[in-house]
């Protein structure tokens, strides 16, 4: 049978908020656009994990009011959030800022954008099954639409997979932590019918002594340590955060693990929300609402760069030449499920992105951006927020077209790709 | 306060910066714990803490704000509750 072929200047591999930046960026500056998205809707882990709020977005406060940090795509697409009513902020949690968003919303303003952009083209329920590269370039790969297959030829690549699927599947070299030593995944379920007046501050102090009490004396399991609680303001509604502890050998890409995960998320989460139910007066009326389309896994296989961002750079705020986008969250430990430990850059500083930490060190035309970019464990846990993967997918998305409009084996310089981001930018 | 809530106060400060927070230079044992990213999960790992290293199991009721409001306050809190 013959296989369709699709031929594009950029193929984006994943619609979360790295795909999104990279494929709406590549599209305005003129490259023939292919977004992949192997889920019913974009978002990635804002949507299919419901993730309810989007960090990373504002600079550490050092002044009393936020400042957003990344001129372009991110800012433009948090204004489309709030305009459109899918978020309100930003808000100070801690040391912190964030701009709260409602899952459904976020979907929704991914749509948009989207559908307003030339150049691009969406395949949702599209799963990649193969690479080929040929030569140190990458050449062509196969998509799957529940066995309907099609065969793209771009000139550069994206991976926005979150897990360096793109890369795996090239069969080039990935990084990935000890099991140990990689961040937990979170589990996010939705209340609805909670009396959010009882879930303040007060509220929710409580519901941390009443869990920390039943963890001693044995009546919940230790899984419920580290659970947040958080009304949405938006009626009734309550998101409920766990993190799964992952097990011995814990590794998010192996399929029976990821499996397990996945009823593992659910047991507790019915085990802590009845739990809860008989227990804090704020979830007395409530029901569990909706489960996550998947665990969101907040760590996994990166790129393995030209340039690697390390903890140290982040902790530093080191100044980098090669600079192509921020990061602005500090370090957000949880190697633990017990919660997280925060680890702040020196005077609040920002990370220094590089165009090198986005490039494949081995396939000349293969790009990464978000989470699975080039970085070692200790800056993952900083520069993997939406707001931070919303601006390197901007910056992967840039220097893909440059280089797929050159179809050279030189790299994008990184005034080029700066250019490029101020150019098309609308916002 | 006594020698003893002193010391453990001392004690109790290395804990919330080693595992839980990051304080300025100029933070003290009467600084507002709150104000540095102290939160409910915080509260939550804090109590699990303390009890792994002091052995003090903090009762319900007094997993309140005030007890967590500066690091003072907790140790106060703990030599009360007596360390077992």
């Amino acid at each position: 049978m013959l296989v369709p072929v699709i031929d594009c200047d950029v193929l984006v591999l994943g619609g979360g908020s790295a795909g999104i930046a990279a494929a709406i960026t590549a599209a305005r500056a003129g490259a023939k656009t292919l977004l992949l998205e192997r889920h019913g809707s974009l978002g990635g882990m804002a949507t299919a994990a419901l993730v309810h709020s989007v960090c990373g977005l504002y600079f550490l406060p050092n002044e009393s009011e936020p400042k957003l940090a990344h001129p372009g795509f991110p800012t433009e697409f948090a204004a489309r959030l709030v305009s459109v009513g899918a978020a309100s902020g930003p808000v100070r949690m801690g040391r912190v800022y964030v701009l709260p968003h409602s899952p459904p919303g976020f979907a929704a303003v991914c749509d948009m954008f989207i559908s307003e952009s030339l150049n691009l083209s969406t395949h949702l329920h599209s799963e990649l099954i193969q690479a080929s590269v040929v030569d140190g370039r990458l050449q062509h790969v196969e998509f799957s639409c529940r066995g309907v297959r099609s065969q793209v030829r771009a000139r550069a690549w994206v991976d926005a997979s979150g897990d360096a699927a793109l890369c795996f599947m090239s069969g080039i070299d990935t990084y990935q932590s000890s099991s140990s030593s990689l961040q937990r995944p979170a589990f996010i379920f939705a209340l609805q019918g909670v009396d959010v007046l009882l879930l303040d501050e007060q509220g929710r102090i409580r519901l941390a002594a009443i869990i920390a009490t039943a963890v001693r004396e044995g009546r919940l399991g230790s899984g419920a340590l580290g659970t947040q609680v958080r009304a949405t303001h938006r009626g009734s509604e309550a998101y409920v955060t766990i993190d799964l502890a992952g097990g011995a050998n814990f590794d998010p890409t192996n399929p029976a693990q990821i499996t397990e995960l996945e009823l593992e998320g659910r047991r507790l989460a019915i085990e802590i929300f009845t739990f809860l139910k008989h227990t804090h007066p704020a979830l007395m009326e409530a029901h569990l609402s909706a489960f996550p389309a998947r665990v969101g896994i907040r760590e996994s296989r990166r790129l393995r760069g030209r340039l690697t961002i390390t903890g140290d750079d982040v902790l530093r705020g080191t100044d980098s030449d090669e600079s192509v986008a921020l990061g602005t969250w500090p370090m957000e430990n949880r190697e633990k499920n017990t919660g997280p430990k925060w680890l702040f850059p020196r005077d609040n500083r920002p990370t220094q992105i590089p165009l090198g930490a986005l490039h494949s060190a081995e396939v000349s035309n293969l790009w990464a951006a978000g989470r699975c970019i080039s970085c070692d464990h200790e800056a993952q846990a900083a520069i993997r927020v939406m707001g931070t993967c919303m601006a390197s997918g901007q910056a992967a998305g840039a220097a893909a077209t440059i280089q797929a409009s050159e179809d050279r084996r030189t790299a994008p310089s990184v005034p080029q790709v700066k250019a490029l981001i101020s150019k098309v930018a609308r916002a | 306060m006594n020698p003893d809530a002193s010391s453990l106060a001392a004690q109790i400060l290395h804990l919330v910066q080693a595992e839980l927070l990051e304080t300025g230079e100029d933070f003290t044992l009467d600084s507002d714990l709150f104000e540095a990213g102290l939160d409910s999960m915080a509260i939550m790992q804090l109590t699990m803490l303390l009890e792994r290293e002091f052995g003090v199991s903090i009762p319900e009721n007094l997993i309140v704000k005030s007890t967590f409001s500066t690091v003072r306050s907790l140790a106060q809190v703990v030599v009360q509750i007596g360390l077992k």
